[in-house]
């Protein structure tokens, strides 16, 4: 069975506008984005990035995060880093390649512009049909209901002889929409009933809208009458993340209770453990980890995976890497050391967790190359968490993590990873796909059984 | 008029060697910073910039393999592949390979890619597509432009199907079409580097009139009012021209080793001359700063502190010298051999004859 990263990006430089490092720079020195995004193409500025990324301020580093995206992403073409990332993993990997449009971020256009990013991709994937397993980003603003479904159909789904380059879909609706604007329910029908996996951003950090946060970014039209937002007066980066919060998806989810969606980056990793690196008190609320757990427990195919918060070795190192335990044991028994927290008051009332044995299945490997890439090289962040987990006589957990757990998250109509099929665990179900039984999987060795010549025709459609 | 004329001549051998230094020096950062390559990459990103189909054609052409392997050197860094090959912009695109791959960008524009899994391996492979050798190209292309939304690209290749639908072969009248846009865009291409390169020439001017502390003026003054100085330098500018017919080629400086042994080489020829050019060899003392003591100087890096102190004195001569400098080594070449012709000529009317008609009283 192949190794799986769920979770990397290979957009360059040209894919981002060139206002794009605002994310990452003090408001004073908004001004100079586009010289610093140059500057860091040499090798100068490169090394500079690396020696923030190490200093303990926390805008030091976020800001060295971002240069670490400018210094790998600019100097090469998607190809070049996609190829970049291969030695470091076993001959058959796969990967999830996530594209992004940045280009309604408020930070003016791209070069490249998002047809030719995604043309790319489908060059790339060309090259690599087995290895490079794209997502395409989708954005509410490209368009209307039909036309977002009907460009989410042009890459996704059959063909004659076949099924089209890209197998999932990629959110990220910090660059300013919320998940359940009504733009989005064609594609989430059309996601749902395909068992097409969908995965977004799902942590306080990361890229966020540059542009003014008008009134109207706050009151689109909804799914499931989800309310109006009111912005505050705080910077971009603490507005957005209201695009982010789990409770969002509350209101997609009961619409769409089947759809296959990854809250990637378990929360964040800040938010794991709030007694690090919290600007703000709980007060008794849940983290956004605990509400990504909730809202597995709650619905059957949600999943999350461990997408940089690998990458606080640092800390981690001190804190007895408490955040591998923490996924060992997610993996091991589906429970946290804390249990699986109720959410005392999700939107739209009482939320059931009819799903909470299951949440081992539903952890799955990434790194997000190459945003941690200063922090941790992917040489590295590629083999600790599974060496660790090999190191702790736990090759089962480490072969849920990556490989049987991505190979269910994945399953779609239009894409079939290699067939370990389990007719035990098999129930068609017409609203969402494959369904796994109840087992621990990875703890029982299931025999291989080859699907049957019928069952492979239908799978091809 | 002799005085006068030598003094030129050592002046515009003067500049003649350090705009060699300056151009060599500007040439090796061009190379190495591929400015030409930019400034080409920059032309068709910004001309085929489609924000209504949402794709720079320019950046796509450059991932096509027929542009792409234009930029590959062979390198003993293996940074991002194991092959040991480095990836650069190419700094030229033969009209024929930018045609060819633009055409077959259109066409896999509409194309679709479909994979299906392999059964025996269990692998995703890229189906195979039928071999559409035998089909005429052509109306793939059409359907293709006409599958864009409207912009400024559609309507030029739209333009270029009606100028071809006539010809015998419509795909190759597109190529043909493309390739005489992209040849005079090229021209334009080429006016914009020279400008561009002028500036750049001033700019390492002055930072070669800084580095090695050429004070036009100081020259210029030290040659009128020392013969000795004046005829060394005359004779060392003789000794030039008979050793080059001809300057040496623009691109020969490659790498920076290149470029320290021509410096060594100009230095070679001018240190013995004693022309009151470089920095002393002890951080002066004077207490009038700027003053720059003639003896001991050598050619060496100042410090920040001794051009500071230099600045007020010399700023004008450096900014002279910088301007100078910046017409380029060819200029200075043809102006070394117009005053060499010209003294040569002054020299052969004031020849006494020693027989034939008597000079005029």
């Amino acid at each position: 069975m192949p190794f799986y990263n769920c979770h990397i990006h290979i957009f360059s430089g040209q894919c981002a506008p060139k206002r794009f490092l605002e994310v990452g720079l003090p408001g004073w020195l908004d001004f100079a984005s586009g010289g610093i995004k140059s500057f860091l193409e040499t090798s100068m500025g490169r090394g500079i990035m690396g020696f923030l990324a190490k200093r303990k301020s926390k805008s030091l580093r976020v800001m060295a995060r971002y240069g670490s995206f400018a210094s790998i992403g600019t100097k090469t073409s998607q190809q070049m880093v996609f190829e970049n990332i291969l030695p470091f993993y076993p001959s058959g990997a796969r990967f999830v390649v996530l594209t992004l449009n940045m280009d309604y971020m408020g930070a003016g256009d791209s070069e490249l512009k998002f047809q030719g990013q995604i043309d790319q991709v489908v060059a790339l994937r060309r090259k690599y049909p087995d290895a490079c397993l794209p997502f395409l980003s989708v954005d509410p603003r490209m368009g209307t209901v039909d036309e977002i479904e009907a460009f989410v159909k042009r890459y996704i789904g059959v063909e004659t002889g076949g099924a089209k380059p890209f197998v999932g879909v990629k959110l990220y609706p910090a660059l300013g929409y919320f998940p359940y604007d009504a733009r989005l329910m064609g594609m989430y029908a059309f996601c749902e009933q395909h068992g097409i996996p969908i995965m977004t951003h799902c942590t306080p950090s990361g890229s966020f809208f540059l542009g003014k946060l008008t009134a109207s970014m706050g009151t689109p039209t909804t799914i499931n009458n989800a309310p109006a937002h009111q912005f505050g007066k705080g910077d971009n980066a603490a507005e957005c993340d209201a695009f982010l919060l789990p409770e969002q998806w509350l209101y997609v989810l009961r619409l769409f209770p089947k759809l296959k969606v990854c809250f990637a980056h378990m929360g964040g990793w800040s938010e794991m453990w709030p007694d690090a690196e919290r600007n703000r008190q709980l007060a008794g609320a849940p983290s956004w980890y605990q509400k990504v757990l909730n809202l597995m427990a709650a619905f059957e195919n949600v999943y999350t995976d461990v997408s940089y918060t690998l990458a606080e070795t640092k800390v981690e190192k001190k804190n007895g890497h408490r955040t591998w335990h923490e996924i060992m044991k997610l993996l091991d028994s589906g429970r946290t050391p804390y249990g699986v927290p109720a959410w005392a008051a999700p939107p739209g009332g009482a939320l059931p967790t009819p799903y909470a044995n299951t949440l081992h299945q539903r952890v799955l490997f990434g790194t997000d190359y190459f945003m941690t890439e200063q922090e941790e090289p992917e040489a590295d962040l590629a083999v600790k968490l599974s060496d660790w987990l090999l190191r702790q006589g736990r090759r089962d957990l480490y072969t849920a993590l990556t490989e049987t757990n991505p190979e269910w998250y994945l399953y779609s109509d239009f894409y079939k990873p290699w067939t370990r099929v389990q007719e035990q665990g098999l129930a068609r179900n017409t609203g969402g796909g494959l369904v796994r039984n109840g087992t621990l999987a990875g703890a029982e060795e299931v025999a291989d059984v080859p699907p049957s010549p019928t069952q492979v025709s239908g799978m091809l459609g | 008029m002799t005085p006068l004329i030598e003094t030129v001549f050592g002046l515009v051998f003067i500049f003649l060697c350090f705009s060699l230094i300056t151009s060599w020096a500007t040439e090796y950062l061009a190379s190495r910073y591929q400015y030409r390559a930019r400034m080409l990459h920059k032309f068709l990103s910004d001309a085929l910039d489609d924000r209504f189909n949402a794709k720079n054609w320019g950046l796509v052409l450059y991932s096509h393999p027929l542009i792409e392997t234009l930029g590959r050197e062979v390198t003993k860094f293996r940074v991002f592949n194991k092959l040991g090959i480095k990836r650069r912009l190419p700094h030229y695109i033969p009209a024929t390979q930018f045609a060819t791959a633009f055409v077959e960008s259109v066409l896999a524009h509409n194309k679709e890619s479909v994979f299906q899994r392999d059964e025996a391996t269990g692998k995703h492979v890229l189906a195979v597509e039928e071999s559409s050798a035998a089909e005429d190209p052509f109306p793939q292309f059409v359907n293709a432009v006409e599958s864009m939304h409207e912009s400024e690209v559609k309507q030029t290749l739209q333009a270029l199907i009606r100028n071809a639908t006539a010809a015998a072969n419509p795909l190759d009248a597109v190529r043909a079409g493309l390739m005489t846009w992209y040849e005079s865009g090229m021209e334009r291409v080429s006016g914009w580097y020279k400008r561009d390169t002028r500036t750049r020439l001033f700019m390492m001017g002055l930072v070669v009139a800084v580095a090695f502390n050429v004070n036009t003026f100081d020259v210029l003054h030290s040659l009128w009012t020392n013969p000795q100085m004046r005829a060394s330098v005359a004779k060392a500018a003789d000794a030039y021209l008979a050793q080059n017919a001809t300057l040496p080629a623009r691109d020969s400086v490659r790498n920076l080793d290149t470029l320290k042994a021509r410096i060594a080489e100009v230095e070679g020829m001018l240190a013995p001359l004693q022309l009151p050019i470089g920095w002393p060899d002890a951080e002066s003392s004077a207490s009038d700063a700027g003053v720059v003591a003639e003896e001991g100087r050598a050619w060496r890096l100042p410090t920040p502190g001794e051009v500071w102190r230099a600045l007020k004195k010399n700023w004008i001569g450096w900014l002279a010298t910088a301007l100078a400098l910046s017409f380029g080594a060819p200029f200075w070449f043809d102006a070394l051999k117009r005053v060499a012709n010209m003294r040569s000529a002054g020299a052969a009317s004031r020849a006494v004859p020693t027989g034939g008609v008597p000079p005029l009283r």
